[in-house]
């Protein structure tokens, strides 16, 4: 390679490498804006601001669910294992919203840390499988000590979930 | 083995039918409107060199 | 090595080989499409959650990944563009961006319907559909900026330059499920570890994605042979093969 192109390869390698840092740092910079919600963990730490519109994620916890008789009120809690948020809502669930599954709510903290919400998403996860395949793995079932390992490292956000290439046992 | 029951329940991908079929539709159809563009280009720049012959040989 | 790089810049040299391996990329990418559709459309089962929502899966993961394969091929080219000075790949980055930028628009529509029935919602500004957005936006910048210039040249050298900064765009998306709290789950498939699925969701899935990759060499070869006759079209190997009477058979798409 001649004297030429090597300086235009150097120009056009600190070009990106430039671009990079400079994105890097932007990014550092805004650091935890990006993520699109606050976990339960934040909120309890105190993270995140009162009566202001904000996000909220992670798993509705099993039994939480408490649903009015004569409205479409719902309250149900929203944990990371690590600390636990409750939610009121008053509106149509999404089709995936269930107890175990991972949602993200919009609304704002109120004063005694709860959170009215004026939307519910629902987060799916990266495990597809037939219904079969899910039926089976729930019915032989992983030991309660697997599942709440599993859980407690956010892997799973539904009952039963694991790779289902994996023999059953 | 065919995942539907009969074609009604294809076609409406229980109930699916509108999501499934309007992605699937927007994504095939933006590649046959690159692939039907392609050929349009060869044809104008084949046109465009002819003319250009032509016009050389005439002067 | 640097010879390879000047030998296959030749834009004669090149023509051949895209002549010789178009017509089979065409009729693989057609062959691996059609499987994968019907496949993945008609047999591959519903999943137990999303039922039959997902087989969305089947187009928007194809289009993403080649959303994301074109923008690093575009600056591959530039940066071959730039310090080699070699033409060709600026033709190649020329025709590959309007592919590019559909599959883009493709990913990005696809997954805000099928974010209705399963989210709740069309759009969000998580990380990675953001970064999504940026990446179009690049896109129209690269191609805009080529026809910025009255030179073809310096056009082409600043969609180049583009390029090979909203590169660093890339890791960003791939990364932005692991890096940030997104509303958009991790990454089904990797290099690395087995697929979240079984192999009668999955096998389609990879079927569809090999036909797209197939699709999107032929195209670009294709089109960067229109793109040689464009720009030799004063030279003597192209006027003898696009003589009048000589028909236009073998210069075919």
């Amino acid at each position: 390679m001649n004297a030429v192109r090597k300086r235009r390869l150097f120009i056009v390698l600190s070009l990106v490498a430039l671009a990079g840092l400079a994105i890097g740092l932007m990014l550092y910079a805004l650091g935890q804006n990006i993520n699109l919600f606050y976990s339960p963990a934040d909120i309890a730490a105190g993270k995140a601001p009162v009566e202001r519109q904000i996000r909220a994620g992670g798993i509705v916890r099993k039994g939480s669910l408490a649903r009015d008789q004569h409205s479409l009120k719902v309250r149900f809690t929203v944990t990371d294992f690590k600390a636990d948020v409750p939610v009121q809502y008053d509106g149509i669930l999404p089709d995936l919203f269930r107890e175990g599954q991972g949602i993200v709510v919009v609304g704002r903290l109120n004063g005694q840390g709860v959170i009215e919400a004026g939307q519910v998403l629902a987060k799916h996860d990266e495990n597809y499988m037939p219904k079969e395949v899910a039926d089976v793995l729930k019915k032989e079932g992983m030991s309660p000590a697997d599942y709440r390992q599993a859980e407690a490292s956010g892997e799973l956000s539904y009952e039963g979930a694991s790779d289902p290439s994996a023999p059953s046992r | 083995m065919v995942a539907f029951d009969s074609l009604n329940a294809f076609m409406s991908m229980n109930g699916y039918g509108l999501y499934v079929w309007t992605a699937w539709g927007v994504i095939t159809g933006l590649c046959v409107a690159q692939v039907i563009m392609a050929r349009l280009e060869h044809r104008r720049i084949v046109q465009r060199i002819r003319r250009q012959i032509r016009r050389e040989q005439q002067l | 090595m640097w010879q390879w790089i000047h030998k296959w810049g030749s834009p004669r040299v090149f023509y051949r080989f895209s002549l010789r391996v178009t017509p089979w990329l065409w009729c693989a990418a057609a062959l691996l499409l059609g499987i994968g559709a019907v496949w993945g459309l008609a047999f591959a089962p519903p999943d137990y959650q999303q039922h039959d929502s997902f087989r969305i899966i089947y187009v928007h993961v194809p289009s993403a990944m080649l959303a994301e394969s074109c923008f690093a091929l575009l600056a591959v080219c530039g940066a071959i563009f730039l310090v080699w000075k070699i033409k060709l790949a600026d033709m190649v980055a020329r025709v590959a961006a309007p592919f590019g930028a559909s599959m883009t628009f493709g990913a990005l529509v696809s997954g805000a319907v099928w974010g209705i029935p399963t989210w709740g919602t069309w759009w969000v500004w998580d990380a990675r559909l953001t970064s999504m957005l940026i990446l179009l936006f690049l896109y129209m910048g690269v191609m805009a900026l080529r026809y910025a210039f009255d030179r073809p040249d310096s056009g082409g050298r600043a969609a180049a330059v583009l390029a090979l900064v909203g590169v660093v765009n890339l890791p960003i998306i791939k990364y932005s499920v692991d890096w940030w709290n997104t509303l958009h789950q991790k990454s089904s498939f990797s290099l690395t570890q087995a697929p979240s699925m079984p192999a009668s969701m999955w096998v389609p899935l990879l079927l569809m994605m090999l036909g797209s990759y197939l699709l999107f060499a032929a195209l670009v070869l294709t089109r960067t042979r229109h793109e040689i006759l464009r720009r030799e079209s004063r030279s003597r190997w192209v006027r003898a093969l696009i003589a009048p009477d000589a028909g236009s058979s073998d210069t075919g798409v």
